[in-house]
């Protein structure tokens, strides 16, 4: 070996020792003290430039991430987020549950998971449970959930404080459709023809129609494909960081759990440390030995040393009948109870992208606070398209005044900005909203995803 | 008779599980070269927005792993230029990253104003093998040079921080 060729390799000698070219080079080195002397300094450069530690990846960037990376959200993607949320109350305890809820119900299928107890499984076989648990699609499928949730909240916002609301979920395969209806007892109800959604509540005074992937039932459309949400635990498994998985064989039963750690930094708020997706949580899920089919799930969340159930599948049914007209009947929309006819709004018609793609989140949120107190809304309104019930969002915040913008920060797992404002509303009350704003689309432009 | 090309159906799969194993890595490239943590992410989302809103695009593409270090590269030179074409338009009044006890910006920045003194394409060679962990062949790949281009690059730019340090040493 020449000199030349041993220097421009220099870097083999470390990264592949047992090659057969480093082991010719350390021939070379033997009796060429000029080029042994080369190497050693320029493995102290090399060294000098190796930096000593790394930075950690956020947990927002990893949330980015999922909908790239095979997750639910890339098999059915979202467009930005035209879901409606009802508005919250201004009494509400924490402007950001629904929020983080909704990243909560996602967060927690794409958790790193660590085993605390019990004999490990290794992610492989893990990954091999999930995988034939994927096994045929079924042509209908029946669950009844029960999940601590406001009545009136959006499906995703899990919240350990609420009651159980049932939740009803019924689907029907149509060819490569899937048609389905998703209903909260009390609360809205979600209808899908595989084409089309449509959304109601009976205290919606808009009611609002979309894509298929308009995404109002938000991350609870795993739900609607148990492949979905078992392909998700499936990737987990197989990426294998440090993932760990409890197994049980019961029987004709076979019981998987699966626990994750809390996620991301939580910075502010109260409200923010009782969410879901910022909790010790553990899925555990229960599947029929003999068809490998999915029968029981169940979400824990560990609070003050305790575990605390969140959701519940109480019934999973496969291939019952299922009547086509009832599944996919829509209401007839009754008048507003102040006159006026009640119709269904076209998302897709009204959505955009956002507002002040070039601003900053706080910027944004002062000119929404902004045209909010004003009344003209009429800037602003892409930036609210999560709330089409703009009548009541002035009704509520209309007058105020806008006291203090604090500054954005992010928390947790969610991957948007919270803006924190101090207000004054029209009757002299006067308290704290704290905005989540996002911009993570094409036209980085900024939108609010709750807080109101 | 012309036969439509068939779109490799697991095309985007292949981008997916990338995403998948490469995440880490593809955000510490995007905030190296940026040194903003939100700038990293957006650069990085904008990138994958865009290979999957066209997966037919990627059909010609042979390595896929290459020309998605490449697309980003390029993302953060574009922003690095638009940065110093207006100094000041891409100033955030967000808080960047919190500052961590872990120390790796300082890292960062002393290894930063090290490779801004050597000629760039030097640097960036010396960047995606030690900090973003890719192989020669990938350099290579995601360069467009041949093999032996990209490892010399590297061998000259660490000859150069070499005689840097050694010159700093002397000096003190």
């Amino acid at each position: 070996m020449k000199c030349d060729e041993l220097r421009t390799n220099f870097f083999l000698l470390r990264e592949a020792p047992d090659s057969e070219e480093a082991r010719e080079m350390r021939r070379h080195l033997a009796h060429c003290p000029d080029c042994a002397r080369y190497v050693r300094q320029m493995e102290q450069a090399a060294d000098w430039l190796r930096p000593r530690r790394l930075p950690q990846t956020p947990a927002s960037f990893r949330r980015r991430m999922e909908r790239f990376s095979g997750g639910a959200a890339a098999r059915s993607p979202r467009r930005g987020s035209a879901l409606l949320r009802r508005l919250r109350p201004w009494q509400a305890a924490a402007a950001v549950a629904v929020v983080v809820g909704c990243a909560a119900l996602l967060a927690l299928f794409f958790a790193p998971s660590r085993l605390e107890a019990g004999q490990p499984l290794a992610p492989a076989e893990a990954a091999a449970y999930f995988a034939r648990a994927l096994g045929a699609e079924p042509r209908t499928m029946e669950v009844q959930l029960a999940v601590r949730t406001p009545r009136g909240e959006n499906f995703a916002a899990i919240d350990a404080d609420s009651a159980f609301v049932r939740h009803r979920l019924t689907t029907l395969r149509e060819g490569s459709k899937l048609l389905w209806r998703m209903e909260k007892e009390g609360g809205r109800t979600v209808v899908s023809d595989g084409e089309r959604q449509w959304m109601w509540s009976p205290d919606f005074s808009v009611c609002v129609t979309g894509a298929a992937h308009a995404g109002f039932t938000e991350e609870f459309s795993l739900l609607l494909r148990p492949r979905d949400l078992l392909a998700a635990e499936q990737e987990i498994a197989e990426s294998g960081e440090g993932i760990a998985y409890e197994l049980r064989e019961d029987g004709a039963q076979t019981r998987l759990t699966v626990s994750a750690p809390r996620q991301g930094e939580i910075r502010r708020g109260t409200g923010i440390d009782r969410t879901l997706g910022n909790a010790e949580n553990t899925r555990t899920y229960v599947f029929d030995r003999a068809s490998g089919r999915l029968t029981e799930f169940r979400i824990t969340i560990r609070r003050q040393g305790r575990e605390e159930e969140v959701a519940r599948a109480e019934a999973i049914r496969y291939n019952v009948p299922v009547d086509r007209a009832l599944l996919l009947a829509l209401p007839a929309l009754p008048p507003l109870s102040g006159g006026g006819k009640r119709e269904w709004l076209d998302v897709e018609a009204t959505d955009s992208e956002g507002i002040a793609r070039h601003r900053t989140a706080r910027t944004a949120a002062r000119r929404i606070a902004e045209a909010l107190a004003s009344g003209r809304l009429e800037p602003v309104l892409p930036a609210l398209k999560s709330y089409p019930d703009t009548a009541l969002l002035l009704k509520v915040y209309g007058g105020m005044k806008v006291e203090e913008v604090g500054k954005a920060y992010r928390s947790g797992s969610y991957a948007g900005w919270y803006v924190p404002l101090r207000v004054t509303l029209r009757d002299g009350r006067q308290g704290e909203l704290i905005l989540a704003l996002r911009n993570d689309n094409p036209s980085r432009a900024w939108y609010v995803d709750g807080g109101l | 008779m012309q036969l439509s090309l068939s779109f490799r159906p697991d095309r985007r799969r292949e981008l997916e599980k990338l995403v998948g194993r490469e995440q880490d890595r593809l955000y510490r490239f995007a905030l190296f070269r940026t040194g903003s943590d939100e700038d990293a992410q957006d650069l990085v989302q904008e990138v994958l927005l865009r290979l999957f809103a066209d997966v037919s695009a990627l059909r010609g593409v042979r390595d896929l792993k290459a020309y998605l270090y490449r697309a980003l590269a390029n993302e953060c030179l574009h922003l690095l230029r638009r940065r110093q074409a207006c100094p000041h338009a891409g100033e955030e009044e967000i808080p960047d990253r919190p500052a961590e006890e872990d120390g790796w910006q300082q890292d960062y920045e002393r290894i930063r104003r090290m490779l801004r003194r050597i000629p760039p394409e030097q640097a960036e060679a010396i960047c995606m093998h030690t900090l973003d962990g890719l192989s020669f062949a990938e350099i290579a790949e995601v360069l467009e040079v041949p093999l032996s281009t990209a490892k010399s690059r590297y061998q000259r730019g660490v000859e150069r921080v070499k005689d840097l340090l050694k010159q700093e040493k002397t000096d003190d």
